[in-house]
């Protein structure tokens, strides 16, 4: 069975991250668009939601958590993954409660971001 | 390099300073570390053997950091206290012979057949399983065979998956009560995370292996597949939290062992571990699997009513069939009452279907069982709690063949009817805690009378099972912590050594409390649960109070560590002005870093002065329109260089800073005589007198700061008083000190004393422990956060300044009680 | 030959065992310490070879943890060679310099580079956070095109200095240590101490299986199996040892030798803290005497390698290796 193409959306106002993720994503097929602060992001989900959001929690305006919440109230089953960093490890356990799917902590590697998408892409499909 | 020996004394002499600062910090950074190694031993220790490799890695650990320690120490004091290594030597040595006695850790194997072995240590295999060995053992074919993945296969399965990390981030400072959907979540992410764990080769392996040796021929085996949790029926009881699996087929045993181990981690199964103050991570689990008897009936039997200890009854509950869900609950059961005495008899019987009144005949059978079989399992089961030495709560089951099974077996624990009937009345749900909040320091529940403790009270008649209320943190009120129910502190610091010795004696004990706290001492009975950092008025529990009074009472309260505690733990030395408090009197590897903390921050009184000669060339005048002369002596750079003078603000060093800032309080009032420049008097007068230079020590002494960004030791002499303050202030807490001495020169012997007075006041009004010897003060401030630690250098700073000029001051008016009050009250005025 | 005969006694206590054994812990903690340092590097180097998404905290702090680590190892170094303290200082207070230049700009106030025809792939050299990463790599361990003084260069100044001292004192000790009453056995040359007990307890005969050391035995293994410890006809390159030994900790030295050889081991369960290090002067050829898989470098002054976090297999491996090689016969003839 062919899997279906992950829409994917990377939101971090560090230039580095989206810049990086967005080719290690793409390699897998999957759509994959970046932003570097919250409006345009939420405003781009309102046009037409996604599967995936990764998120850093830390930003400024609008935060990680606030984008979680905004995310799912518009589409409920779209999986939402946080990027930690430096002393937000506490948040991103408050947005597991919140319904984050999981966390995944900076540095880190492609790889293990594509890793966590994939067991999120399981439970879309379930 | 240049050999000029002038620079090269000035070089020595830089190199002296900075190599003796860089040995208190390294001294000071260890003893860190190893209070917090001591910390994680301590609560290790509560429930590891104390041969457990990791046991012995942070004693190790440990030891080293200490005696390296004391190298430092004798580095700073001219090998004052060479003892300190032959004791930390032989400490090593006692616990190197305690690791030896331990039982071998070379039998560690992922999993054994039960009753095939002498009985493996309980931390290899788990309470439950522990209880099953011992029945296979004595009771032989009467037990269903069957083998333990021990705990050692959990560990290396967390091990290998990373899972320790992963489940201590998520539980960390988790607060069962506030938020149930975020507990919630947590605890099914944690559980999602086992049950898709990989399984490492090796003990699947061992698990297909045993299944094979234990079914032998038999085909159809289905497996009952249970956990055994360390301290599951011991010591805490976690009766029915944890799943088992039944009618498990031999293919699926590895499945079915991964989700056992992921029962384990049901709410109720955490919520209940949390408040019994465990540590998450460590209590690992071997998981049980035994084959299935197919029975006809199953049940519990208990060797002792549990209703009525007194009597000579046995209980025993019954369903047909597989008795897991009258395990939970989920069932009823039929209930015989057998007597123990001459034989078994059977007494009564109360069917499932019990109707109020309605007494049956004692032989009324049930269709499923017989009579005879009944007492059969009676015969067995008394003779299991001989073996034990022990009443029982046994599991049985009957097979087709009417043969009989023990599946289990726990000790009794017979609950008295008084808690009983009070644990009814605990559910007082709707009464509102009358404080919250702090710091827990140690869990649990107390309650009892409460007493507020100065910090200058007589110790020695507080009540046993108190509730005591106190400021600030202190090692004076280690000899209370043994007799008391809880400990409250309103301010200060959760670290350091109170906070170590709460935790040695198991005291429930919240910090932090805050100055609200002072309503806490118009009650006069509180109920305080630690855990949930939450006060009440009046009794809450029942059983808590009497709980309490056996810990204390309870002589074998460290029967758990065992000698290791001795060796390494237990603080003997509390008191540094008691004359025991020697090296030789070391007798822990605690007391040793209790000592060579003291010690070392005291040898640094004095530092500047062992060096008399030729440092002005490398010291910078500090600028300042004050009337005061400072030399200062730069560490690490703390200072631009290349500049003569230096003014205040460009100083790096936190606790000058802070003490600048007191001294240059604009409240604070200069004399004019001291100020005006009186023509024609040469500037050496003014010196000497504004620079201090009478007094105790020599005409060519000046005063003298050695910075560093987080040290300052200064030493000042002015107006014939001599001042000396020694800190250390980092970003960190528990390394922080401040110190300060104080001599009063000129006038009378009586201003001296009442001068000595005065700074005792103040200073133990600002939260200082201080000493008075006749006009030497000796106060100090210890592992207090940074800003409390800057807030004291500023008082200092003041305080120096307006000491300086009490002679005057008494002149006039010898209320020594009166001036502390202006000065508390920040009056600095009244000083001129 | 009995190797039981062949190690020495030590019969006397001596306050100077006890300098001793304080003085090899604390050798240890160096190189503790040196370890902890060599891992961070191998973590900023996993970092930017991997292409991790990281964040500029994580540079700083990789910076701050390096600093803190060589504070301590500057320490211990100053301990153990008193007389190059001022010099380690002065290198050190440098090197802390450097590092606050590179927190304070780094990759964010420099130029940026904008080379059109670069590789997109080529993502390190464009964003900040790789650029100060790189920048703090060339700090470490420098590269080709720009050598300068870098961490690494520091940190075997400070192996050097600290050997060197160690040396100086080694004459001494060999006549303080065991001056009195043990004879000399011309087969035998190794003293043995245990590390923890010989400080504190009655002087007594020492043997092989005394001492319960893991590192030990492995390293002797081979030896005692019956080899001959020594070529006696090579009277010119008869060397005593002196081997102090704790359960999972080795550390084996020449005392009194013309040629300097050392070599310190851990070998337990506990594979983090496992590792060997051996230091040889110029008159031995380092690579005869170890594996492949040991890092080496060469000083001036002599040649250093080390073996990190294996296994305990492999550590036990290594020291029958080396033990072997060590006393070999041919080795000796340089």
């Amino acid at each position: 069975m062919e899997a279906k193409k992950l829409k994917i959306m990377v939101i971090d106002d560090e230039n580095i991250v989206g810049k990086r993720l967005k080719p290690a994503l793409e390699k897998s097929g999957d759509i994959v668009e970046t932003f570097e602060n919250g409006e345009s992001a939420l405003a781009r989900f309102d046009e037409e939601p996604f599967d995936i959001v990764v998120t850093d929690i830390r930003m400024e305006k609008i935060d990680g958590i606030e984008i979680l919440e905004r995310v799912l109230a518009k589409s409920a089953h779209t999986k939402v993954i946080m990027i930690t960093g430096y002393a937000t490890v506490e948040i991103a356990r408050e947005a597991l409660s919140k319904g984050a799917f999981d966390f995944i902590a900076k540095p880190f590697k492609p790889a293990d971001l594509r890793a966590i998408i994939k067991r999120a892409s399981k439970e879309l499909r379930a | 390099m240049n050999l000029n020996s002038k620079n090269i004394a000035n070089y020595e002499m830089d190199y002296n300073f900075r190599f003796r600062y860089e040995t208190l910090r390294a001294l000071l950074n260890k003893n860190g570390s190893a209070l917090q190694i001591l910390n994680d031993l301590e609560a290790d220790l509560s429930h590891m053997r104390h041969y457990d490799a990791r046991i012995k890695r942070s004693v190790r650990r440990l030891i080293t950091e200490t005696l390296l320690m004391a190298q430092e120490l004798n580095l700073l004091t001219g090998n004052r206290y060479s003892d300190l290594s032959e004791i930390i030597f032989q400490l090593r040595n006692e616990t190197d012979k305690l690791f030896k006695k331990g039982k071998s850790t070379e039998i560690r194997p992922l999993a054994l057949e039960i009753g095939s072995h002498a009985m493996p240590d309980p931390d290899l295999i788990g309470g439950k399983a522990s209880g099953v060995y011992f029945l296979k053992q004595h009771l032989g074919d009467s037990v269903p065979s069957g083998f333990i993945v021990t705990t050692v296969a959990y560990n290396l399965i967390l091990e290998k998956n990373n899972l320790q990390e992963r489940i201590r981030i998520l539980l960390k400072n988790l607060d069962v009560t506030v938020d149930k959907n975020q507990f919630k979540s947590r605890i099914q992410t944690i559980r999602r995370w086992i049950r898709e764990a990989h399984v490492p080769e090796e003990i699947e392996k061992e698990i297909n292996k045993y299944a094979d040796l234990v079914t032998k021929d038999s085909y159809d085996v289905l497996w009952a597949v249970r956990s055994s949790a360390v301290y599951e029926d011991g010591i805490h009881s976690f009766a029915g939290q944890f799943d088992s699996k039944l009618r498990v087929n031999a293919e699926d045993l590895v499945k079915a062992y991964l989700e056992v181990l992921a029962g384990r981690f049901t709410e109720r199964a955490v919520r209940y571990r949390l408040h019994s103050g465990l540590h998450e991570i460590d209590t690992p689990m071997g998981v049980l699997f035994m084959s299935m008897v197919d029975p006809v009936a199953a049940g519990v039997i208990y060797t002792s009513n549990i209703k009525d200890s007194d009597s000579n009854t046995m209980v025993i509950n019954a369903v047909p069939g597989l008795a897991d869900r009258m395990v939970k609950g989920e069932e009823s059961a039929d209930t015989f009452f057998i007597s123990k005495e001459p034989h078994p008899q059977l007494l009564q019987t109360i069917p499932a279907s019990r109707e109020t009144g309605k007494e049956t005949e004692a032989d009324t059978a049930v269709n499923y069982i017989k009579t005879e079989k009944l007492l059969e399992i009676a015969a067995l089961a008394l003779e299991a709690a001989k073996k034990f030495n022990s009443d029982l709560d046994i599991e049985w089951a009957m097979a087709k063949d009417g043969k009989i099974y023990l599946l289990q077996a726990r000790k009794l624990s017979i609950p008295h009817t008084a808690e009983e009937a009070a644990a009814k009345l605990a559910k007082k749900k709707d009464v509102l805690p009358i404080l919250e909040g702090g710091i827990t320091i140690f869990p649990g529940r107390a309650e009892g009378p409460v007493k507020f403790l100065a910090p200058e009270s007589d110790i020695s008649d507080v009540p046993e099972g108190t509730i005591v209320i106190i400021e600030k943190p202190g090692t004076e009120f280690a000899s209370v912590l043994p007799k008391i129910a809880a400990l409250l502190v309103m301010e200060g610091n959760p670290v350091g050594h109170l906070a170590t010795l709460v935790r040695e004696f198991s005291v429930p004990a919240i910090f932090r409390l805050g100055p609200n706290a002072k309503i806490l001492l118009k009650k006069n009975i509180l109920s305080v649960n630690a855990t949930k950092r939450k006060i009440y008025s009046g009794i809450r529990w029942v059983g808590v109070r009497e709980r309490v009074l056996a810990r204390i009472a309870s002589e074998n309260r460290h029967e758990k560590s065992g000698p290791l505690y001795n060796f390494v733990l237990r603080l003997n030395l509390v008191d540094p002005d008691a004359p025991s408090f020697k090296a030789k009197s070391c007798k822990s590897i605690h007391d040793t870093l209790r000592f060579m903390h003291e010690m070392s921050v005291r040898s640094m009184f004095g530092f500047g002065d062992e060096q008399k000669h030729g440092w002005k060339k490398k010291s910078r005048k500090l600028k300042t329109g004050l009337p005061i002369k400072f030399q200062l002596i730069d560490l690490d750079k703390s200072v631009p260089e290349n500049t003569k003078t230096v003014e205040p603000k460009d100083v790096n060093s936190l606790p000058f800073k802070a003490l600048w800032r007191g001294i240059s309080d604009k409240k604070i009032f200069w004399p004019e005589h001291w100020k005006k420049v009186l023509p024609g008097i040469p500037s050496e007068f003014k010196e000497s007198v504004l620079g201090g230079n009478k007094g105790p020590r020599s005409v060519s002494d000046t005063n003298y700061a050695i910075i560093a960004k987080d040290y300052m030791n200064l030493n000042a002499r002015f107006a014939y008083h001599y001042a000396m303050v020694d800190a250390m202030v980092g970003p960190g807490t528990e390394n922080n000190y401040v110190h300060f001495r104080f001599r009063g020169g000129g006038a009378s012997d009586e201003n001296r004393v009442k001068r000595a007075h005065f700074l005792e006041l103040v200073l133990r009004h600002s939260g200082f422990k201080v000493n008075r010897k006749g006009d030497l003060v000796t106060a100090w401030l210890r592992s207090y956060p940074r800003q409390d630690s800057e807030n004291a250098l500023e008082i200092l700073g003041r305080l120096m300044i307006c000491a300086s000029q009490l002679d005057a001051v008494f002149k006039k008016d010898s209320n020594v009680k009166l001036y502390v009050n202006y000065f508390l009250k920040g009056e600095y005025g009244v000083f001129a | 030959m009995n190797i039981l005969e062949k190690l020495k006694i030590v019969k006397h206590k001596n306050p100077d065992i006890i300098d001793f054994c304080i003085e090899t812990i604390r050798f240890r903690k160096l190189l503790e310490n040196a370890q902890a340092l060599l891992d961070l590097f191998e973590d900023g180097y996993e970092k930017i070879l991997g292409e991790y998404i990281l964040d500029r905290h994580y540079v700083t702090s990789l910076i701050d943890n390096v600093v803190e680590r060589l504070d301590l190892m500057i320490y211990d170094a100053c301990v153990l060679a008193p007389e190059s303290g001022k010099e380690l200082y002065t290198q050190y207070d440098k090197h802390k310099l450097k590092a606050e230049e590179l927190l304070g700009g780094g990759g964010y106030s420099e130029e940026k580079s904008f080379d059109n025809n670069k590789d997109s792939s080529d993502l390190n050299s464009v964003d900040p956070e790789y650029k100060l990463l790189s920048e703090v790599l060339k700090w470490f361990k420098g590269d080709p095109s720009d050598p300068g003084e870098t961490v690494m260069d520091f940190m075997l100044q400070i192996y050097v200095y600290v050997l060197k001292s160690l040396e100086t004192k080694n004459i001494l000790k060999s006549e303080a240590l065991f001056k009195s009453g043990i004879s000399k056995d011309p087969g035998s040359n190794i003293y043995l101490i245990d590390l923890w007990k010989d400080a504190v307890v009655s002087p007594k005969i020492r043997t092989l299986d005394d001492i319960n050391s893991i590192p030990l035995k492995y390293f002797l293994m081979d030896v005692y199996n019956g080899r001959a410890l020594q070529d006696s006809k090579n009277e010119k390159k008869a060397a005593t040892w002196i081997a102090a030994a704790s359960e999972y900790s080795l550390s084996f030295n020449t005392l009194k030798s013309d040629f300097q050889f050392r070599l310190e081991a851990t070998a337990s369960d506990y594979k983090k803290s496992n590792f060997i290090f051996v230091f040889a002067d110029h008159s031995v050829k380092i690579e005869n005497i170890l594996s492949s898989g040991f890092h080496i470098e060469k000083t001036d002054y002599g040649q250093l390698a080390w073996s990190l976090g294996a296994a305990s297999e492999t550590i036990e491996d290594n020291l029958i290796l080396i033990g072997r090689n060590l006393f070999h016969r041919d080795l000796r003839q340089m």
